[in-house]
């Protein structure tokens, strides 16, 4: 499945609309991953294990968009968008959405 | 008298070296306080000259990184025509703790106001990071090009810095030569050695006045929470 955040990926020609598909999803990380967050944080600097946790969530709910689209017949989504929430200071959720499409390679079409 | 004479309660005999704590008349107890203080001093002194090292060992790192990734080209909206490819959708996060530097400047500028150029430049960093991940993945798959780029901020906790970014990267023929362009077009360069100057001289003031200040309240009042908390009859 063709994944894309462009409205019309060039190249392409979009034959039938099938309309938004969504996947969210809510996730955290154990108690030992916040607390060592905790530590980095008096230094400074990347806290890998929420990044991981940001990573882990936009691929479930990408996965799930994937799925809504593959259940109404798609080959593709375009215009994808993510949106996201704060859930406290340990949690994340993730929102992906996306127009479900039926798409063809221009020069296989002409 | 003298805290020495305080009456502990049975079984709390020995807190009495906190009695003893912060006396001026006891050498002991004075030297605990005051080593205590530049204990914590020290302390401070040290996660700040770490975080620092660790700022600007990540910025060389940083430019190093995206030096390498220089060649893929990068659009906010739709591509220009002529660059085409299959689509594939990259994704980076990145979650960042401000260093302990731009935390104090943060607290200094809150009270004084002005542009806080530290919490600017933590924010230019997580950016950078974010797209030079996108870039890479693009690198990963053989795409020249990303386009639809898109970076959203979530926030994780208080003061913390995190995007999610999001792109497509088309996979196909290399592009023609373009300018080399990286993310490090437009940042500030760090004054940094300033700062760390103006950090540790608020500390050494931070815990002078603290000494200071106990040494007065000690003359002027006496040692009235002592008093309070361990009930010594004067």
């Amino acid at each position: 499945m063709i994944l894309s955040t462009l409205e019309n990926p060039a190249g392409y020609r979009v034959v039938r609309h099938l309309g938004l598909v969504q996947g969210s999803t809510v996730r955290s990380k154990h108690l030992g991953r916040d607390i060592m967050a905790g530590l980095k944080e008096i230094v400074g600097g990347e806290l890998r294990g929420y990044t991981e946790l940001l990573n882990e969530a936009r691929e479930e709910a990408t996965a799930r968009m994937r799925a809504a689209a593959a259940e109404l017949g798609a080959n593709a989504i375009i215009s994808i968008r993510f949106g996201t929430a704060n859930i406290g200071s340990g949690a994340a959720e993730v929102l992906a959405y996306g127009t479900a499409v039926e798409i063809v390679a221009e020069q296989a079409a002409s | 008298m003298s805290a020495r004479d305080s009456e502990l309660p049975p079984g709390l005999e020995w807190l009495e070296f906190l009695v003893k704590m912060g006396d001026q008349d006891d050498p002991t107890g004075w030297s605990l306080w005051v080593g205590g203080v530049v204990v914590a001093l020290l302390f401070n002194a040290a996660i700040l000259l770490l975080g620092a090292w660790l700022e600007s060992r990540h910025d060389r790192k940083l430019l190093e990184m995206e030096a390498a990734t220089a060649g893929v080209r990068i659009f906010a909206g739709r591509p220009p025509p002529d660059l085409m490819g299959v689509p594939h959708l990259v994704q980076a996060a990145i979650v960042m703790a401000p260093a302990p530097l731009g935390r104090l400047m943060l607290l200094i500028r809150r009270i004084i106001g002005g542009r806080v150029v530290t919490r600017q430049r933590d924010m230019q960093r997580t950016r950078r990071l974010a797209l030079l991940r996108l870039r890479q993945q693009a690198r990963g798959l053989g795409a020249g090009v990303l386009a639809g780029v898109e970076v959203c901020q979530i926030g994780v906790g208080r003061g913390r810095f995190a995007l999610l970014a999001t792109g497509t990267a088309l996979i196909g023929p290399p592009p023609a030569p373009a300018p080399q362009v990286t993310e490090s077009i437009g940042a500030e360069p760090p004054r940094r050695r300033r700062e760390i100057v103006i950090a540790l001289a608020l500390l050494i003031l931070a815990a002078a006045a603290t000494v200071e200040m106990d040494y007065l309240v000690d003359t002027y009042f006496g040692n009235f929470w002592k008093r309070w908390v361990f009930h010594i009859k004067e």
